[in-house]
C-alpha cells in the first residue's frame, strides 16, 4: 500500500452556510498511486476543486473537512497547522488552479515569480534558482526560456502562461501536482501540446498527478484511472480502459452517451433529464434518482454504496449491489 | 438527395464577399489594426447550418457580428436574401435587423439581471410591435413553451436559472421576432455536458420547425460534427476551408484543418494514440499576421511561396479550400 503517493479516506468537507450544511464531498475515498495520473471527472459542482482544496489544505471559510483523512505519501496531514502545510505545498505537493490569470502575480516577471518559489523553500543562491527556473523552462516547453523569463504574465498567451504555472507547480520536483481543469481555457491545438506535457512529466520525473476535468476526452486521452463524481460523491471509479469498456454507474453510462460522437451521425443526442440537484436539498435516497433512467422503488429511499464489480472497479449504485452490471 | 443536390437547391440565405473588419490599436505611438476579418468569401444557405470553427482569437465571433450588421464592416459586401444590406441606414435596415438574432456564450452576462423572463422575452416583441396585453402574453408563453421554460417561472429573473435554462431563455428571446438566421455565438460552451445535449436537441427542433438557417461559432469540433451541414475552418482572420461536414472531417483538404481534427481528445480511451501529430508553436498576432498563407508560420509542408503569396480559393464540388498545397493533391 506504501506505493500511494496520497490516500484521501473517507473524507468529508462542508459548507456551513447560512441556509444549512453544504456537503460539497460526501464521503470520498481515492488514492494516487506513483508516477500515475487519475482523473477526477464531473459536471459543475460535483466537488472536485473542493476535494482538491481540502487535500491542499486550503479551504476557505465556510469550509472545512469534517471528517476522513489524507495520507501524503503515508503521512497523515489531515490536522497539520496551516504553518506546516504551507511548508508541504509547492514542495511536496503543489496545485495549478483553475483560474490561470488570478494564480500569476501581474507586475512581477514570470521568471522571477518561479524563482521565489525555489527560494521559499530551498537555500540556494539567486543565480542558482535562476539556472533552475531556465531549465524547467525548457522542461515544459517554454521556447526562448531565457527571454520569457523577464515576461510578465501579460505578455504571453494562454498556452504559454499555463505552461508557466506547471514549470512553477513541478520546479521543487513534488511528488504529487494537482491540476485543477489545466486545459479548459485553452485551445484543443493547445490543450493536446499540455496534455503530451503531462504524460511526459509523469513518465521522465515518475510524478502523480491528479488532473481535474469535465472533459471525457481528456480523461480517454490521458489519465491511468478515473474517479466519476457527481454530488460530492464518487459514483463510479475504475482503470480508465476498463470504465470506458465495462461502464455501470447510469450516471456515466449517460454521460458518455450525451457526447457527440465523432464517429457517428446521430440526429439527437441522448440526454440526462432534468439538473443537477441543490446540494442543500439531495433527494433522501440515490444522489442520482431524480435523473436516473433505471431508478426503482428502493433507490428513492435507500442510499447505494460503493460496490466492487470487478478488483480496482466501483460503482455507487444498487444495480452493482451484486457484482456487475 | 446528396448534401451537394440539396445545397444547389437552396437559395443563399446570406452571402458575404471580400469581408473585412479591423479593430484599430495604439501600439506606442504607431496607429495598427487587428485584422480580425480579412477577406472572407462565404454563403448561408437556407435552412442550414454553417459552423465557424478555429481557434480563440481567429475572428469567428468577429465575422457572425459584422455579418448580422452588429459591427460595420470595413471592407467588401453583405447580401441578405439577394439584397445589399452593406451600408443600408438604420430605416431601411430595421426590417432585416429582425430577421437575424444572436444567441451568445454566456447565458449568465447576456441577460439582464433586473429584468424577469417574461420582460427579457416581450422585450423585442415590444419594441417591433403593436401587440395587446393579452396578445403580448401569449406570445411570451408560447414561446416559453418552446423552449422548455415552464410559464409558472416567468416572474424569476435570470439568477433564479440554472446556466441550460438561462440559454433556453435566450434563446426564446432570440426567437421572439420570428428570425429566419441565428447566429449562435458558441451556445453551449459555457454548459455541463448533459445539459449541453439538451440544449443542442433543442436548436436542432426548432430549425427543423421553423426552417432557421443557423451560423453555429464553436471551438468544439465533436459539437459541431453534430450539429452543422457545412463547416467552415477560420485561422487568425481568413477561411482555411469549407465543405460539407462529413466529407471535411473524413478527408480535410487544409494541412490546419486536419491538425484540429488530430487534436480533439476523443472519448475511447482505445483509440488513445501514442504518437500524435501535434501542431506546434503558438497562434501568431493578428495585428502584424504573417504574409501569404496567415498559418505559414506553423505550417509543416510551407515552401517559399507560402510565405509571399496568399493562397488562392480553390474549388473542388462544393469544397472551397485556401492553401497551396492541399493535402487532397499530396496523395494522389
Ligand atoms: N465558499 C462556498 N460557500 C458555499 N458553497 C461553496 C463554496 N465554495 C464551493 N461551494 C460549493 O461546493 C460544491 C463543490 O464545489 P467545487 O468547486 O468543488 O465544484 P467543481 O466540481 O470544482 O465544479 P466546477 O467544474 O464548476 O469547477 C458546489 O456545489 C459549490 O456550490
Ligand atoms: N471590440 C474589439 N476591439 C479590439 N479588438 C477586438 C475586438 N473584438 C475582437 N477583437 C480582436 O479581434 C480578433 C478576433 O476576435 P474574435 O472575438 O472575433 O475571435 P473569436 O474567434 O470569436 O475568439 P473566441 O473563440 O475566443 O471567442 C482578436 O484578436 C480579438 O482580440
Ligand atoms: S442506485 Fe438507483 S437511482 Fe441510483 S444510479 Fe443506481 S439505479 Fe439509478
Ligand atoms: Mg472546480
Ligand atoms: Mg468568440
Amino acid at each position: 500500500m506504501s506505493e500511494n503517493v496520497l490516500e484521501i479516506k473517507h473524507l468529508k468537507t462542508q459548507f456551513f452556510t447560512r441556509k444549512g450544511v453544504l456537503p460539497a464531498v460526501d464521503d470520498v475515498s481515492i488514492e494516487i498511486p506513483a508516477g500515475k495520473i487519475v482523473g477526477i471527472v464531473g459536471e459543475s459542482g460535483c466537488g472536485k476543486s473542493m476535494t482538491a482544496m481540502s487535500v491542499m489544505g486550503l479551504l476557505r471559510h465556510p469550509g472545512r473537512v469534517v471528517s476522513g483523512e489524507i495520507l501524503l505519501c503515508g503521512r497523515d496531514i489531515t490536522h497539520l497547522k496551516p504553518r506546516e502545510l504551507a511548508k508541504l505545498r509547492g514542495k511536496e505537493m503543489s496545485m495549478i488552479f483553475q483560474e490561470p490569470m488570478t494564480s500569476l502575480n501581474p507586475v512581477t516577471t514570470v521568471g522571477k515569480q518561479v524563482e521565489e518559489t525555489i527560494l521559499l523553500h530551498e537555500s540556494c543562491s539567486r543565480e542558482e534558482a535562476k539556472k533552475r527556473v531556465i531549465q524547467i523552462f525548457n522542461e515544459v516547453g517554454i521556447p526562448e526560456a531565457e527571454k520569457r523569463f523577464d515576461s510578465y504574465p501579460h505578455q504571453l498567451s494562454g498556452g504559454l502562461r499555463q505552461r508557466v504555472m506547471i514549470a512553477m507547480a513541478m520546479v521543487c520536483r513534488p511528488k504529487l501536482l494537482i491540476a485543477d481543469e489545466p486545459t479548459t481555457a485553452l485551445d484543443v491545438t493547445i490543450e493536446a501540446q499540455i496534455l503530451e506535457l503531462f504524460k511526459r512529466l509523469r513518465d521522465e520525473t515518475g510524478t502523480s498527478i491528479i488532473l481535474i476535468t469535465h472533459n471525457m476526452g481528456v480523461v480517454a486521452e490521458v489519465c491511468d484511472y478515473v474517479y466519476v463524481m457527481y454530488t460530492g460523491q464518487v459514483m463510479e471509479q475504475a482503470e480508465t480502459f476498463e470504465l470506458f469498456a465495462n461502464t455501470c454507474h447510469p450516471y456515466t453510462k449517460g454521460l458518455l452517451r450525451s457526447i457527440p460522437k465523432l464517429s457517428e451521425k446521430v440526429d439527437r443526442l441522448y440526454t440526462i433529464r432534468g439538473v443537477v440537484p441543490n446540494l442543500l436539498h439531495l433527494p433522501e435516497g440515490c444522489n442520482f434518482c431524480t435523473r436516473c433512467d433505471e431508478c426503482q422503488k428502493r433507490c428513492l429511499k435507500e442510499q447505494p454504496e460503493l460496490y466492487e464489480v470487478k478488483e480496482g472497479h466501483k460503482v455507487r449504485c444498487f444495480l452493482c449491489e451484486k457484482g456487475g452490471a | 438527395m446528396s448534401l451537394a443536390e440539396v445545397n444547389k437547391e437552396r437559395k443563399a440565405l446570406l452571402t458575404a464577399e471580400h469581408l473585412y473588419k479591423e479593430f484599430p490599436v495604439e501600439e506606442g505611438k504607431k496607429k495598427e489594426a487587428v485584422h480580425a476579418v480579412t477577406d472572407v468569401n462565404l454563403s448561408l444557405m437556407e435552412g442550414e447550418t454553417l459552423a465557424l470553427v478555429g481557434e480563440s482569437g481567429c475572428g469567428k465571433s468577429t465575422l457572425g457580428k459584422t455579418l448580422i450588421r452588429l459591427y460595420d464592416s470595413d471592407g467588401g459586401k453583405i447580401l441578405f436574401d439577394g439584397t445589399d444590406i452593406t451600408h443600408m441606414k438604420e430605416r431601411e435596415f430595421a426590417p432585416f435587423r429582425t430577421q437575424m438574432q444572436i444567441i451568445f456564450q454566456d447565458p449568465y452576462a447576456s441577460l439582464n439581471p433586473r429584468m424577469n423572463v417574461f420582460q427579457i422575452i416581450s422585450e423585442p416583441l415590444r419594441t417591433h410591435h403593436r401587440y395587446s396585453k393579452e396578445e403580448l402574453s401569449e406570445r411570451v408563453y408560447q414561446l416559453m413553451d418552446e423552449v422548455g421554460i415552464a410559464r409558472e417561472f416567468a416572474n424569476r429573473y435570470p439568477h433564479q436559472f440554472s446556466g441550460g435554462q438561462r440559454q433556453r431563455i435566450g434563446i426564446a428571446r432570440a426567437l421572439a421576432l420570428n428570425p429566419r438566421l441565428i447566429v449562435c455565438d458558441e451556445p453551449v460552451s459555457a454548459l455541463d455536458v448533459s445539459i449541453q445535449s439538451q440544449v443542442l436537441n433543442l436548436l436542432k427542433d426548432l430549425q427543423e420547425a421553423y426552417q432557421l438557417t443557423y451560423l453555429f461559432i464553436s471551438h468544439d469540433l465533436s459539437v459541431v460534427k453534430f450539429i452543422a451541414d457545412r463547416v467552415c475552418v477560420m485561422f487568425l482572420g481568413m477561411i482555411c476551408e469549407i465543405g460539407a461536414t462529413e466529407e471535411l472531417y473524413e478527408n480535410p483538404l487544409h494541412p490546419y484543418t486536419r491538425f484540429l481534427l488530430n487534436a480533439i481528445p476523443l472519448a475511447d480511451p482505445a483509440l488513445r494514440s501514442e504518437k500524435k501529430t501535434l501542431l506546434q508553436g503558438d497562434i501568431p498576432s493578428p495585428v502584424n499576421p504573417p504574409s501569404g498563407c496567415r498559418f505559414h508560420t506553423r505550417c509543416p509542408y510551407a515552401k517559399d511561396i507560402c510565405s509571399r503569396e496568399t493562397p488562392p480559393c480553390r474549388t473542388c464540388g462544393d469544397r472551397i479550400v485556401y492553401c497551396h498545397f492541399p493535402l487532397g493533391e499530396e496523395r494522389s
